[in-house]
């Protein structure tokens, strides 16, 4: 909140802060490659063929659009909240152990980042293809024939691999801030292992959580490449039928407007989400 | 102050980046070069080293490639007067419906059009290489009872088991359906889409849909699908490499590669060079030779391998049993095709 209010008293000042000229070459490659064509895509989705929201009607009564919008939607908050689950414990751990361990933790979160997507998504495929070796693990425990490759919870693995650091970052970074003798306080003061967690790095962590969860939803939305090489049309995202709009129907206009619908959903959700966070955080006194 | 003259440094830096990026695209003007653009991986290094290059080193003409063949990109590069696409590798159904929008009329002098296939040849357009979409069924799997034609592939009942499909509906999986429905080739066209779909319903969450045909190509050979409707050539290269399936040829759908000018490319004599050395039945043998695609002109007389004599879909043999697909239907109807299946296979 701090930050927010330093930018906004800012035009109460007569002179400009001269960093702000530090900024200006990314400024305007930012507004050269990206906010012009944006704005363009923006501009065509109500201006062709004609002026107007006929676009926007086209989609919404076509059938498809709404419901891959509404999946790309759930998936990608499947997605946050399975990367919050397996990435939580881990960053606590990344807290709580040496150095050294600590460095091989930090290592291992980061090296996705190192290794290509294409490459990555690809070795998934191996993996969950039938007969692969995560269908023979499955078959050891008698689920027979399991073939992940093409499937819904197949999209959500890759996905989740892929984004893991986004979400181990943040809240290795906030929980890194935890004040460590809070802990011990509350276990003083005879709170068991239960009780200090859920009362003292649950909360504080919060501020960690919610950043993970809203980066890695809005990743998520965006995914291409792994619904489509783990999934199949039958579960395609909102990017999967953007792709179709721009290179087979060559349609700029409608492809504009789908990426408008999502952006406006986008919106809605996180809003809703935040506003959701701030009330738990009434509630549970993290503040 | 300080603010003001960085600000105007940056503005001249961003200006320099546009202005020398402009001038790159400019000076490949001059000398003889050729940009060619296919789809990348083996296709296009066959193209490129049985083709083009003994071409280029003929006529002095430096090729150089890029890849995939983007029509979203295409179309911006003309409609921005920017192009650096000289020849294109497409879909048949591309250059008849954008003859004269993003494509040039092509010279047909000195090719021997009555050699290649019929449809294969319009005003902007010439083909490339041909190739099938058909059925290729595991033979472990169904043994001394194999499907015979496509209405086995939508019986689940009397041939269970895993499917593949293209996800793309231009490679044809409309037409097959048809066929399976027991629509007689010759009445083939116009597309009854609806009924096309509806017999798809068979296999309605049944199907893995490829997207790209090396991942059709890696489904054969990693025995992904039982039964999978693949392009010619990815299953001969399958087969090449081990896996275990056979063709069924009645009724296979023969399509093609067109070859076309962008409009606005600075290399248009170069490029029609280079089209009519591929046509020749010297160049068509030759990537026959190198790849499991068929040679469209009928004079070429290539020594193909056991595996790809099988799969030359051009030879007698299988070209009898062929349906070939309607390039003009396709260029007039493609838009609502790919907007109703991809409702249907995205639902």
């Amino acid at each position: 909140m701090d930050g927010l209010d330093h930018v906004m008293r800012l035009p109460d000042r007569l002179r400009p802060d001269p960093a702000l000229g530090l900024l200006a070459p990314a400024l305007l490659a930012l507004a050269v490659f990206f906010l012009y064509p944006a704005i363009s895509l923006i501009w065509r989705s109500f201006t062709e063929p004609s002026l107007g929201l006929a676009q926007y009607g086209d989609l919404l009564g076509d059938g498809v659009t709404l419901g891959v919008l509404a999946r790309t939607l759930w998936v990608s908050a499947l997605v946050s909240v399975v990367t919050l689950i397996i990435a939580y414990p881990y960053a606590y751990l990344m807290t709580t152990t040496g150095p050294r361990v600590r460095a091989v933790l930090v290592a291992l979160a980061l090296l996705p980042f190192w290794l290509s997507l294409m490459a990555r998504t690809f070795a998934w495929v191996v993996l969950l293809q039938r007969g692969g070796p995560i269908s023979w693990l499955l078959e050891q425990f008698g689920l027979h024939d399991v073939t992940l490759v093409g499937t819904l919870p197949g999209v959500v693995i890759g996905m989740v691999q892929v984004l893991l650091p986004f979400m181990v970052l943040p809240l290795y970074s906030t929980m890194q801030g935890i004040d460590r003798r809070l802990v011990t306080a509350a276990r003083s003061l005879g709170a068991g292992p239960a009780t200090t967690f859920r009362t003292v790095v649950l909360p504080l962590s919060m501020p960690g959580v919610v950043a993970g969860l809203s980066l890695v939803f809005v990743v998520a939305l965006g995914f291409y490449v792994t619904p489509v090489l783990l999934g199949s049309p039958q579960n395609a995202l909102i990017a999967q039928l953007i792709g179709i709009k721009v290179e087979q129907l060559r349609d700029f206009p409608a492809a504009g407007a789908m990426a408008v619908l999502m952006l406006v959903a986008t919106a809605v959700v996180l809003a809703a989400a935040t506003r959701m966070v701030r009330l738990g955080d009434m509630f549970g006194g993290a503040r | 102050m300080r603010a003001h003259r960085s600000l105007a440094a940056a503005v001249a830096g961003i200006l320099g980046l546009t202005t020398l990026a402009a001038c790159g695209s400019d000076s490949a003007g001059d000398g003889k070069s050729l940009t060619f653009v296919a789809y990348g991986g083996v296709t296009q290094d066959v193209m490129v080293k049985q083709w083009l290059e003994p071409w280029g080193k003929t006529e002095g003409v430096t090729v150089s490639q890029d890849s995939p063949t983007d029509y979203a990109k295409l179309a911006t590069m003309v409609e921005a007067g920017k192009v650096t696409w000289d020849l294109v590798d497409t879909e048949p159904f591309y250059p008849i419906q954008e003859c004269g929008k993003s494509v040039v009329k092509l010279d047909h002098t000195g090719i021997d059009v009555d050699k290649l296939p019929k449809g294969t040849v319009s005003d902007c357009a010439l083909p490339i290489w041909g190739y099938s979409l058909l059925l290729a069924y595991n033979k472990d799997k169904y043994g001394a009872n194999p499907p015979t034609s496509f209405a086995d592939f939508f019986d689940l009942a009397k041939f269970p088991g895993t499917r593949a499909a293209p996800a793309n509906v231009t490679a044809g999986p409309l037409e097959v359906g048809l066929l399976a429905d027991g629509v007689e080739p010759s009445a083939l066209y116009p597309l009854d889409i609806p009924r096309a779909l509806k017999k798809w319903d068979a296999l309605k969450g049944k199907v893995n849909l490829w997207k790209t045909s090396s991942v059709s190509q890696q489904q054969l050979e990693a025995k992904q699908a039982d039964m999978a409707l693949v392009w010619s050539g990815r299953a001969a290269e399958a087969v090449k490499n081990g896996a275990p399936y056979a063709p069924v040829w009645k009724q296979n759908l023969f399509s093609w590669a067109s070859v076309v000018i962008p409009k606005g490319s600075a290399h248009v004599k170069e490029a029609q060079s280079a089209i009519r050395s591929l046509l020749t039945p010297e160049t068509q043998a030759k990537l026959a030779e190198n790849i499991a695609y068929a040679p469209v002109n009928s004079a070429a007389d290539p020594k193909l391998d056991q595996v790809y004599a099988a799969y030359n879909v051009t030879s007698p043999t299988i070209s009898e049993q062929s349906v070939s697909q309607d390039a003009v239907w396709w260029a007039e109807n493609q838009q609502q095709a790919v907007t109703q299946w991809t409702a249907w296979t995205t639902s």
